[in-house]
């Protein structure tokens, strides 16, 4: 309690200082520009600050992301499904990143770049709050923590893309049909109980 | 008299973007119908039963039923607009509208109202609409209804999550009923949202689409309309583009010269279609007045298996506060799979989570819709599209409202907790947790996990060109032969879903066209 009590300080005072103002005058409309404004101006201070991290090893078949999304997204699914012990699937043989990667590859190229802006953001949102370490460098209790500060942050946007990355996570999970059998989940029915097709209805009666 | 056969038991005879070698299509037609949802689809049948020469042009892709595969992340990226990523612009509403053919037809719960009597008396008393009456719009009801096997929910479509939303309201005394749904002997696999694999569910896909194309429709699937044509104040045609669905490479442009025009892309697209024309809006009200009944998936634990993913997707609601009077707002005991409840509600993260998911097969889920006021607008910032809509002071008591009554239906039924729709985690375990927590909520960006699946409003209907872009028999006020037929053309929102109200009204628009009355 005392180390969530500490990291929500430090981030909502951090990010209060630095963010606040901009945030404030911001248009509800336009709160992925908004990231992107914030995503630069932590990038600037990450070069400043002189913090860099390994970049993660590109998967085989991975199309839009870059191998520095891997990292965060290793961590994400560590933090966000750690199913040791339970019923549910093991996050390790489903590919919970190649499937967000195919769920960018069909959006508009439009949304796809904010998106991509949004990923940075949510990386380095815990610049502040930890000791100048990305999200993806957390332990995991520090990154647990971190996901649900912002999920309770008084500031909108960090509500918004900790949410976004969470949806991403468990879509990715959750569409794959190695995670419905532990759950008892039926999955695609209608071939599996030889339902026909009504076909067309007919005519209406004049 | 020519007896009309249905020119196939299965699928569509239709003009994809593979099948088209050249570069501009010119055609000639007497009317042409841009979207081939509820709205096109019976402008569509009711212009061709009539002998005309009809077009549709559907930006959406024609999927087959038997590409329905019931997964649905994989058919929202398949059958939705912006593959199912579609949000007003602050980014914490999902805004979900079929793109394809049948339009939304082909992917919702099968929910069918006949729109309030209540709302058909403020639409005359407050806009005007005197003609629109319950009396008037019975027979197209019951028409429509009759056309798509319009039924009352029998017990064995009453799945186990509407028997505890059943159970809830009756121990709380509130009035509850089956829902009335358009299927036809119905499969039960709980996947509608995802299409009907079946062809249980009586869409527009194997009903009035077939039709038409039987009375001699043609029906360009991947082809978007860019601009309504017209000269000297009569719309000439449209101008659309055919664009492969793949990789969004323009194959051709399609030019449709038609003296009649109808308009039925939807609540969004519609508004969008006449900015990007740059006509119709001498009252400056296209795009504005949109609402979308804003939904949550409320959820809760219960000790009992429910697998919600099972049985019909909807099945009963609690119509206790459907009224404006007493709420204006319906809950329905709806189904949902491992991502809807994986998303709707917050239970934690990392363990909490897991052990959430864990028990899936014993949460409830249940759909909520209320009446909003009509605060959204919708229109381009350069070249994107805007949903500028958020939940308005006015609306946040009853949004509060629904949340509460919703989670108390859960608790009456017996829940060992219910997850409040909020983007943090919100749970309650007894009235007086849920009355401290509905206290706490604020009115505040991303702070509800919500979602519409009903956009309305932005092409209101109405005798004042002043205040509506159509008049009240759906044609444009600036623009002769120009109609709008689509669930833009409501001066509000209806409370409930509202398939049947955009079926119905079509059908009267389309008699209006002709210059008949049922």
């Amino acid at each position: 309690m005392a180390m969530a009590q500490r990291v929500t300080t430090q981030c909502s005072s951090a990010v209060n200082v630095s963010a606040e103002p901009a945030v404030q005058a911001l248009n509800r409309r336009s709160f992925l520009k908004a990231g992107l404004i914030l995503g630069a101006g932590i990038s600037t201070g990450l070069s400043l600050g002189g913090c860099s991290s390994p970049e993660g090893t590109l998967p085989d078949g991975i199309q839009i992301l870059s191998a520095k999304h891997i990292p965060m997204f290793e961590k994400l699914i560590s933090v966000l499904l750690p199913v040791e012990g339970s019923i549910l699937t093991p996050p390790d043989i489903v590919p919970v990143i190649a499937n967000i990667d195919a769920m960018l590859g069909v959006m508009h190229a439009s949304t796809r770049e904010d998106v991509l802006v949004l990923f940075d953001l949510f990386e380095y949102s815990s610049i502040f709050s930890t000791q100048l370490s990305r999200f993806s460098q957390l332990d995991n209790e520090d990154a647990r923590i971190h996901i649900e500060a912002c999920q309770s942050s008084s500031l909108f946007i960090q509500r918004a893309v900790v949410t976004a990355m969470k949806k991403f996570i468990y879509i990715g999970y959750w569409r794959d049909e190695k995670t419905w059998a532990p759950i008892e989940f039926d999955g695609p029915v209608s071939k599996q109980w030889n339902l026909p097709s009504l076909g067309n209805a007919p005519l209406p009666a004049a | 008299m020519t007896t009309v056969k249905l020119a196939s038991e299965h699928g569509l005879a239709v003009t994809q973007a593979s099948d088209i070698k050249e570069s501009t299509i010119e055609l000639t037609a007497d009317v042409v119908v841009i979207g081939s949802g509820a709205g096109g689809a019976v402008i569509a049948y009711e212009m061709a039963a009539a002998g005309k020469n009809v077009i549709i042009l559907e930006a959406g892709p024609y999927v087959p039923s038997t590409g329905f595969t019931e997964k649905l992340p994989d058919m929202l990226e398949l059958l939705y607009e912006d593959q199912g990523a579609q949000m007003n612009s602050t980014g914490d509403m999902a805004i979900l509208q079929g793109r394809c053919v049948g339009g939304s037809t082909v992917v919702n719960g099968a929910v069918t109202f006949r729109t309030p009597d209540v709302i058909l008396e403020k639409w005359n008393t407050q806009y005007g609409l005197t003609e629109l009456t319950k009396e008037a719009l019975g027979p197209y009801f019951k028409k429509v209804e009759k056309n798509l096997s319009v039924h009352e929910n029998q017990s064995h479509e009453i799945a186990k999550h509407s028997q505890i939303l059943n159970r809830g309201a009756k121990a709380l005394g509130y009035s509850h009923k089956p829902l009335k749904r358009n299927t036809k002997n119905c499969g039960l696999t709980g996947h509608c949202l995802s299409g009907c694999a079946s062809d249980r569910k009586q869409s527009s896909l194997i009903t009035y689409l077939p039709w038409a194309i039987s009375h001699g429709a043609k029906l360009f699937a991947d082809t978007r309309a860019m601009t309504i044509d017209h000269r000297d104040g009569k719309a000439t045609g449209v101008t659309a583009e055919t664009r492969d669905p793949a990789t969004g490479e323009k194959i051709a442009d399609v030019i449709v010269h038609a003296s009649t025009v109808v308009s039925s892309a939807g609540a969004i697209q519609s508004p969008l279609l006449f900015l990007r024309s740059k006509l119709g809006n001498s009252s400056g009200q296209v795009g504005k007045n949109f609402a979308c009944h804003p939904s949550t998936l409320m959820m809760a634990e219960f000790d009992e298996e429910i697998h919600s993913w099972r049985g019909a997707a909807l099945g009963s609601y609690v119509d206790e506060f459907e009224h404006p009077d007493k709420g204006g707002f319906i809950l329905e005991g709806g189904g949902s799979g491992p991502v809807e409840i994986a998303l709707g509600g917050e239970p934690g993260t990392g363990k909490e989570y897991v052990s959430f998911m864990s028990k899936a097969k014993n949460i409830c889920s249940m759909v909520t819709l209320f009446h909003d006021r009509n605060v959204g607008h919708i229109y381009y910032d350069g070249d994107k599209k805007v949903i500028d809509y958020d939940i308005s002071e006015g609306d946040f008591p009853t949004l509060k409202r629904v949340i509460q009554e919703a989670a108390k239906v859960f608790l009456a039924a017996g829940a060992k907790r219910v997850l409040l729709p909020t983007v943090k985690k919100t749970e309650v375990r007894s009235l007086e947790e849920l009355d401290q927590q509905i206290d706490l909520l604020e009115n505040a960006p991303h702070t509800f996990r919500m979602v519409s699946y009903h956009p309305q409003g932005t092409m209101r209907m109405g005798p004042d060109k002043k205040k509506s872009v159509v008049d009240a028999y759906g044609q444009s006020h600036d623009v002769q032969g120009l109609y709008v037929a689509d669930a833009s053309v409501f001066p509000t929102s209806v409370i409930v879903n509202p398939q049947i109200t955009v079926y119905a009204l079509s059908s009267y628009i389309a008699d209006k066209i002709l210059g008949k009355a049922l």
